[in-house]
């Protein structure tokens, strides 16, 4: 302030402000499109109430007829509002996991999360084995979120254990979405037809066996993690520089680490407990606030949620809409969607800068 | 006004000693120190040890504090540490590297408000001349401009003891010059320098003192004018060299070739 900078620098800096109003305003527009998102979702669905009367049962529930009030707060709103939360837990997971392993590729599910979701749930519907003194109807998500947290733990002890890097992480997590993987074609192999059936829908992914409690458990998952992700949000910008140079600022790279991963599995475990294997949300979600957003992740952080919100309920909506009369299971969807729009990005990427 | 001391400093990575109690100071502040020496002598690992970024044994006394033991939360109080890699390709603008830098720091560091932080990034961007790519990615920058920028990085906290690896390496001959230039300065400034320099002309020319390293240990410890012999350049680097007095009036460095004794591998 004492001595007048440069002319160039001066421009800089405004220029650098500008750019946060930018990001402040596309924030508020992702919000909204979330918003929107999230209403389209509630109004349309396989029945005949016309989109006037279900966001009329939605906004003004004593004038609504009966059945319209049913409709809408007992089988679409608590999809919906699944839909929401489910996306943004995997969306916020997917934004730390890809800058703790420096790989845009990456996704909550890279280190194992899923399949080890899948072997808890297969042990539960095949073979009837859950946790002790845990309600029957929570049997199968209280197995996977016991496995999908498992594994992460286990990875966890063999990086601090043995002081390994972000390759051996990565290679360990392969290892392990192998093994948990040949388990589960193990279990299926045994499996009665019936059981067999069950376990594949699991795995495929639905809104449709939402509860209100489990609804209660992801919310509560989302508010106890994020603020721990805000915090580090400099920290993981900092990251992003290159791990030597994060290091050489003085952040404990290995604390950060563990403590996202430990973030990760919590969110991510949460999510594939209630509505199984949902692929795509949490690599797209990340992807897209990043070209819109940048890499500083006190952008990047509330982005992905917001990213992850929209494109949950728009998917939602779509397995409601392709095929007429039935609702198609959203982890097909999704990856359906998310291919195309992933290898556009791939394709079209690489153009920032 | 901080000297450092180190005294039988091991260090090194598994299964592979890089230091072998190597004991060298004071080393002391308010001028610009060079640690030189052959490949795999240890000059990096040195610095990363000091930095905290290797474990290190023995004791690393910088002032009154002792930084072996010290958490990395801890040591960003006193240092900053520049590694000799560039930054990686990443979208972050040069202004937000040097936010993070300052940002990144313990808690208790990271207050102030956005302008006042802006205002210091400003003088940053000024004083190495980076104004004009402010606002440009890091992954758009050519590798000299990359490492100014990580230079700005190092500096923009103010760190009393500044540790930079081959800050040079991928600048141009005036550039070169501007960052030693900008490296006595800090040091004048009162800071503790310590950079480690591939070419012995730069470091004869910038550096007060030079800590010559060999196999692990310190070799010579002094004034430039001590330090830079044809007989440590015979021992250290199994060269044939002469320093001859220069027409204007500086020491230059010529080297006539390998000497007939091999150094140790």
């Amino acid at each position: 302030m004492s001595v007048a900078l440069s002319d160039g620098t001066t421009a800089a800096i405004a220029g650098y402000r500008a750019s946060l109003r930018r990001r402040r305003i596309l924030l508020a527009v992702l919000a909204v499109v979330a918003v929107l998102a999230f209403l389209i979702d509630i109004a349309v669905g396989p029945s005949l109430l016309t989109v006037g009367d279900a966001l009329g049962a939605l906004f003004n529930p004593d004038g609504a007829t009966p059945l319209a009030r049913t409709v809408v707060w007992q089988a679409r709103l608590p999809p919906a509002i699944m839909a929401v939360l489910v996306g943004m837990a995997l969306a916020a997971a997917g934004a730390e996991m890809q800058t703790i392993l420096n790989n845009p590729l990456a996704s909550p599910f890279t280190l194992g999360i899923s399949s080890a979701a899948a072997c808890g749930a297969a042990l539960a519907i095949v073979l009837g084995l859950a946790i002790p003194g845990l309600p029957a109807r929570w049997a199968v998500s209280g197995n996977a979120f016991l496995f999908a947290f498992a594994s992460v733990a286990l990875l966890q002890v063999v990086i601090r254990f043995r002081g390994a890097g972000v390759e051996t992480l990565v290679l360990l997590g392969i290892a392990l979405v192998f093994t948990f993987n040949a388990i589960v074609a193990l279990i299926q192999f045994v499996a009665s037809q019936d059981a067999l059936q069950q376990l594949v829908f699991w795995t495929l992914g639905s809104l449709g066996r939402t509860q209100w409690d489990g609804i209660a458990l992801v919310a509560l998952v989302l508010v106890c993690v994020i603020p721990f992700s805000w915090r580090a949000a400099w920290r993981l910008t900092v990251l992003r520089l290159g791990e030597e140079r994060a290091r050489g600022l003085g952040v404990d790279i290995g604390a950060l680490r563990f403590a996202a991963l430990l973030r990760i599995s919590l969110l991510a475990a949460a999510a594939v407990a209630m509505v199984g294997t949902i692929g795509f949300i949490g690599l797209v979600a990340p992807h897209v606030a990043r070209l819109l957003l940048g890499e500083d992740h006190r952008f990047l952080l509330p982005g992905s949620l917001l990213c992850g919100a929209a494109v949950m309920s728009l998917a939602a909506t779509a397995s409601e809409m392709l095929v007429r009369g039935a609702v198609l299971p959203l982890g097909i969807v999704t990856a359906l969607v998310g291919l195309p729009v992933f290898m556009a990005l791939i394709l079209g990427g690489r153009r920032r800068g | 006004m901080s000297d450092l001391v180190l005294s039988d400093v091991t260090a090194g990575y598994r299964a592979r000693p890089v230091l072998r109690g190597l004991s060298c100071g004071p080393i002391p502040s308010g001028c610009v120190t060079a640690l030189v020496g052959p490949n795999a002598a240890g000059k990096s690992t040195l610095l990363r040890a000091i930095a905290g970024l290797v474990q290190a044994k023995g004791s690393i006394r910088f002032g009154a504090h002792e930084l072996v033991g010290m958490s990395s939360r801890q040591r960003a109080h006193h240092l900053a540490f520049m590694p000799q890699a560039l930054p990686q390709d990443t979208g972050l603008s040069v202004i937000e590297a040097l936010l993070g830098a300052w940002r990144a720091l313990p808690d208790g560091m990271v207050r102030g408000s956005d302008a006042a932080l802006l205002d210091r990034v400003g003088r940053v961007l000024d004083r190495l001349g980076l104004g004009h790519l402010g606002m440009l990615s890091l992954q758009s920058l050519s590798g000299g401009q990359r490492q100014m920028v990580a230079l700005a990085q190092a500096i923009i906290r103010d760190p009393p003891l500044l540790l930079l690896d081959e800050p040079t390496s991928a600048l141009d001959l005036r550039r070169q010059l501007e960052v030693m230039g900008l490296l006595a300065e800090l040091a004048r400034e009162g800071r503790t320098v310590i950079v480690v320099l591939h070419d012995l002309s730069l470091a004869s020319r910038w550096a007060d003192h030079l800590l010559v390293v060999d196999q692990g240990a310190a070799h010579s410890f002094g004034p430039s004018e001590a330090v830079l012999t044809p007989a440590m350049l015979d021992e250290v680097y199994g060269v044939e060299a002469r320093i001859e007095a220069c027409s204007r009036g500086g020491r230059t460095l010529l080297i006539d070739g390998v000497s007939a004794r091999r150094p140790a591998a």
